[in-house]
């Protein structure tokens, strides 16, 4: 069931990825991506470590890339998704499987899906919310949001030094 | 925690890379990856209030003989989406049915129970605490944390029955044994004639004797039968020992001096245990089934060990055992040993030498070739030459290959001590 599902959203990621590309002529683009999507496929099959971490890393990439040359960004906020996803249940999966044992496994499985698709979709909906509304980044905007992510970027510092200082 | 740091750096690569080049969409674009940060974040777990029993079907066993570790887990506090318990082994156990490391989810009050079970090989075993970590619902937050329940397992050595064992010390204890104690008295084998006394059985009369002197009567005499002490040394210094992948050879001197021991306690003798090397851990003497308890309790926590006082045998402390009773001495042998052994013997204590054969066991570690058949033969011969000279001052040697069994080793030689003691009781 898991395994499905993580290959069914690697699929609509590497798809919902390359069409930009290939229907706007960047080909080699379009055959990077795909021959990506081959090689998670592969390296997932073949449990290669961090495969789903690096894929989700040049989705992303590929995305700012896409968003650079004014590409149409809902395939991209469909293929992040998509990839997100995928990242998750690969970990999921993982996680079930260096145990010896998952008490009642059907329960905890479909707990975690309800979870996740509940985030995805209203992730879904905030993302292309956010893509539909147009407003002026103006300097106050950028100044505003500057602080907000410098805020943010010590906020999670701290956190990591707590949890070091912890173990 | 690796998660958490990879979609941090994701998300506020997106925003500063959106707000340097002032295009919203890819602020927009690292929404929903915030969005589900901050699911992970806000449900991330809280230090998990635990309640843990782990009860052991047994508290000592044999290697052969699996324990079964019943553990129950009760959730005093919120609900927990994903916890993982490890029930962490102590070194040297094993999980040989059923599973120690378990993923599950707890609701407020719910008991969570399950079992396996462990073997191992002979030993103490210190159940520590148990491992449990909480995720949050996305698994990207985690807290560990250990819960105390400490329990402890004995694993008693292994020991063959023996048959029973034949010793003949110099000094017998007063209770009835199956010791023949060189003493004349009531028993079953004859012993010597002496003059009739008043209260000697008509039937123990020697009429033959008799009839040679007149007028006066002689009695037969038996050897008394007498139960002795028994003290068992085993050499437990670290030059004595040689290992190999999966076991010593110190683990078959603890092996013969178990299956000793409970021959030994079997016929009713008083048996103490001596474990010298590492330090000097006693067993005062004692009787019965509680002191096999107690000498296999002592074996089990045996180990050997560098201690530069004890390097020799001179410090054995001799006065523990009772003056010239029986002595079993568990050791390889070492050629500076030998010094010790004659003095030992002289002080009147009869001795046994049960010698684990440290060559034909280490030979088990090396391909066959010349060299080392070269090597083995020289040992070996060096081994027999040693092994003669102890002899010589009257200490019976059981030189036992350790791929051979303890019970054929011992027959062999102690047999041969009969005929010994039959042959000098005829002398006498």
């Amino acid at each position: 069931m898991i395994q499905k599902l993580f290959l069914l959203c690697v699929g609509i990621a590497t798809i919902a990825l390359v069409l930009p590309y290939a229907l706007t002529g960047h080909w080699l683009f379009a055959l990077i991506i795909a021959l990506g999507g081959l090689f998670w496929w592969y390296g997932w099959s073949h449990k290669l470590p961090g495969i789903s971490t690096l894929y989700l890393l040049g989705v992303t990439a590929f995305c700012v890339l896409g968003v650079w040359i004014n590409l149409v960004p809902f395939y991209f906020l469909a293929s992040l998704l998509a990839a997100l996803t995928a990242w998750d249940l690969d970990r999921f999966d993982q996680r079930l499987n260096k145990v010896d044992r998952v008490e009642l496994k059907h329960v905890v499985v479909r707990k975690h899906l309800i979870r996740l698709l509940f985030v995805v979709v209203l992730g879904l909906l905030v993302g292309g919310a956010a893509l539909l509304l147009r407003f002026n980044l103006t300097f106050g905007w950028v100044l505003i949001l500057g602080l907000v992510t410098v805020l943010g970027l010590s906020q999670v510092y701290n956190l990591f030094k707590r949890e070091i200082n912890k173990q | 925690m690796r998660q958490l740091l990879f979609l941090g750096s994701l998300i506020f690569g997106l925003i500063i890379f959106g707000l340097i080049s002032l295009n919203g969409i890819l602020i927009a674009l690292a929404l929903p990856l915030l969005f589900y940060l901050g699911a992970a974040v806000f449900f991330g777990p809280e230090k998990p209030d635990l309640l843990m029993t782990r009860t052991l079907s047994r508290d000592s066993t044999t290697r052969a003989q699996p324990v079964e570790v019943h553990v129950a887990l009760t959730n005093q506090g919120h609900q927990i989406e994903e916890i993982l318990v490890e029930d962490i082994l102590p070194k040297g156990l094993a999980a040989v049915e059923g599973d120690t490391k378990i993923l599950t989810s707890l609701a407020p009050g719910e008991i969570f129970q399950f079992d396996y079970s462990v073997q191992g090989k002979r030993g103490i075993y210190d159940f520590g605490p148990m491992a449990v970590t909480v995720s949050d619902p996305l698994g990207i937050t985690y807290k560990k944390s250990v819960i105390s329940a400490e329990q402890r397992l004995l694993i008693f050595p292994d020991y063959q029955k023996l048959r029973p064992l034949s010793i003949h010390p110099p000094r017998t204890r007063d209770y009835p044994g199956p010791i023949r104690s060189r003493q004349g008295g009531a028993g079953v084998d004859f012993y010597g004639v002496r003059e009739y006394q008043m209260g000697d059985p008509i039937r123990w009369i020697n009429w033959k004797v008799s009839a040679r002197h007149s007028g006066t009567l002689f009695t037969n005499e038996f050897e008394k039968e007498r139960i002795a002490d028994v003290g068992i040394i085993v050499d437990a210094r670290q030059q004595s020992d040689i290992q190999r992948a999966d076991d010593t050879l110190f683990d078959y001197s603890v092996y013969a001096a178990a299956s000793m021991a409970d021959a030994f306690l079997t016929a009713g003798n008083r048996v103490g245990l001596l474990v010298y090397g590492r330090g000097m851990e006693r067993t005062f003497p004692g009787y019965g089934k509680v002191q096999r308890e107690r000498i296999l309790q002592s074996l089990a926590y045996a180990r050997t060990g560098v201690n530069f006082a004890l390097e020799s045998l001179e410090l054995l402390p001799t006065r523990f055992f009772p003056s010239r009773s029986q002595i079993v001495m568990i050791s390889p042998l070492n050629p500076d040993d030998y010094g010790v052994l004659v003095r030992l013997r002289a002080s009147g204590y009869d001795l046994i030498l049960v010698s684990p054969d440290p060559i034909s066991y280490e030979m088990a570690k090396y391909k066959p070739g010349n060299l080392v058949d070269t090597a083995r033969r020289l040992a070996t011969i060096e081994r027999a030459l040693l092994i003669r000279r102890v002899q010589r001052v009257g200490i019976q040697v059981v030189n036992w290959d350790v791929n051979t069994s303890l019970d054929k080793a011992l027959t062999t030689v102690l047999a041969q001590q009969v005929r010994t003691h039959h042959v000098m009781g005829v002398v006498r």
